[in-house]
């Protein structure tokens, strides 16, 4: 365990956009949703990611973060619970271009192919950041990455994307104490067209996102 | 220079509509025969390219791989390229005997430049549509690639380019580094480019 890094400047690092692990790449079915003008403006927006975070993936990402914390070993559980072909390449992509950086550029070794949300979570601990900023700095990074999907793909203005954002501060706070009890005999979805819609994008003719 | 550690890894930038496909036809086509080579490419948001490349018979079908970009050319291409990288891995594992790997970036404008972690060289090109003054503005995709082209010198006269003059721009822009003329269509100058491929890639 390395204790000598301050781990609000790790996370930092780790959750920019900036961090090289593709993360503007991937629409999470979005791209579908918007081609269908199923989400066309900020309320749209808003109502997805809330739909994500409270029941759809995040609260999966969520519990698998959680467990890992506790000692689990989970994440062939984590890629087997892709809702698709393209989020199953999405979290093996992600994992692999976060743990090659681990390996040759910081100073952990993480196998190949191993899921973006393993890997985050081994080395916040090898790290020894606490969960409760990982898992801010996770679900606040996500959102912040699905709302510049959509200033660019709808698209919407920045001014209205960082108000979503800012009302996400709450709503992740909210998120977590309605969830603090949840386990791993809670996994599963009922975000349902989140789902159907990122599958739907692995048919689309023109595409400008990875899923 | 051949790369011991995999295949000679060559980025082809430029506009949109400028050549980049044809180019890659072009060269699949001169020298696929004699070595193993294979496209990554970042202008397919459809699987068209692809498939016109695998009906013309210059590659099959899965030695070509389209990569998504999220709209950010420039970004996949050199700000931070680890979608291509782990698309350059793919092809590796795929084909052990890969010695030259294509990577077309998407349409893209003059400030393109690659990362030198994904390529091992760049080419650019424009297109004499694009008007007199691109080799002038000496952007950094014109000054910084390994090698520039040229394409359609045949339209010149059709769109008020004076070729004599874009030739002594480009000349000045370039400062020594090579540069090819060249009109895809009619073959003109394609033997140049892969000359450069051979003698400064080192295949």
């Amino acid at each position: 365990m390395n204790t000598s890094k301050d781990p609000l400047q790790i996370l930092q690092i780790w959750f920019s956009s900036s961090f090289p692990i593709g993360s503007y790449a991937y629409s999470h079915g979005l791209e579908a949703l918007i081609d269908e003008k199923k989400i066309t403006n900020k309320n749209d927006v808003e109502e997805y990611l809330r739909a994500l975070l409270f029941y759809g993936s995040l609260r999966n990402d969520y519990i698998f973060l959680k467990s890992i914390y506790e000692g689990k070993e989970i994440n062939n559980l984590i890629v087997s619970s892709a809702s698709s072909k393209e989020r199953y390449k999405e979290i093996i992509d992600m994992g692999n271009s976060f743990s090659r950086i681990m390996r040759e550029s910081w100073d952990i070794d993480l196998k190949e192919n191993q899921s973006y949300t393993y890997c985050v979570a081994k080395s916040a601990i090898h790290y020894n950041i606490k969960f409760k900023d990982l898992i801010k700095f996770y679900l606040q990074s996500y959102i912040s990455n699905l709302i510049n999907v959509c200033v660019k793909h709808i698209p919407m203005s920045y001014i209205d994307g960082q108000s979503i954002n800012f009302i996400f501060i709450d709503e992740i706070n909210k998120f977590l104490e309605v969830s603090k009890n949840l386990t791993l005999k809670d996994i599963g979805t009922t975000f349902f067209v989140g789902d159907m819609y990122a599958i739907k994008h692995e048919n689309l003719y023109s595409r400008t996102y990875i899923t | 220079m051949k790369n011991i550690n995999g295949p000679l890894k060559i980025g082809i930038g430029g506009g949109i509509g400028t050549g980049k496909t044809s180019l890659t036809e072009a060269i699949a086509k001169n020298i696929s025969k004699k070595i193993s080579m294979a496209v990554i490419s970042n202008d397919i948001y459809t699987t068209e390219d692809a498939e016109y490349l695998m009906k013309a018979q210059v590659l099959p079908i899965d030695r070509i791989k389209g990569v998504e970009t999220g709209g950010c050319p420039h970004t996949a291409v050199r700000d931070e390229p680890s979608i291509n990288l782990l698309a350059v891995e793919e092809m590796k594992k795929k084909f052990p005997d890969l010695e030259l790997l294509l990577l077309e970036s998407g349409g893209d404008n003059l400030a393109a430049t690659f990362s030198p972690e994904l390529v091992d060289m760049s080419i650019y090109m424009f297109d004499v549509c694009m008007g007199q003054d691109i080799p002038r503005k000496k952007s950094p995709a014109i000054i910084k690639s390994d090698l520039l082209v040229i394409n359609k010198i045949d339209l010149a006269p059709y769109v008020d380019v004076d070729l004599d003059q874009m030739k002594k721009d480009v000349e000045e822009a370039r400062n020594g580094l090579p540069y090819v003329f060249c009109d895809m269509k009619k073959n003109i100058g394609i033997d140049k480019i892969t000359d450069f491929l051979i003698s400064n890639g080192g295949l």
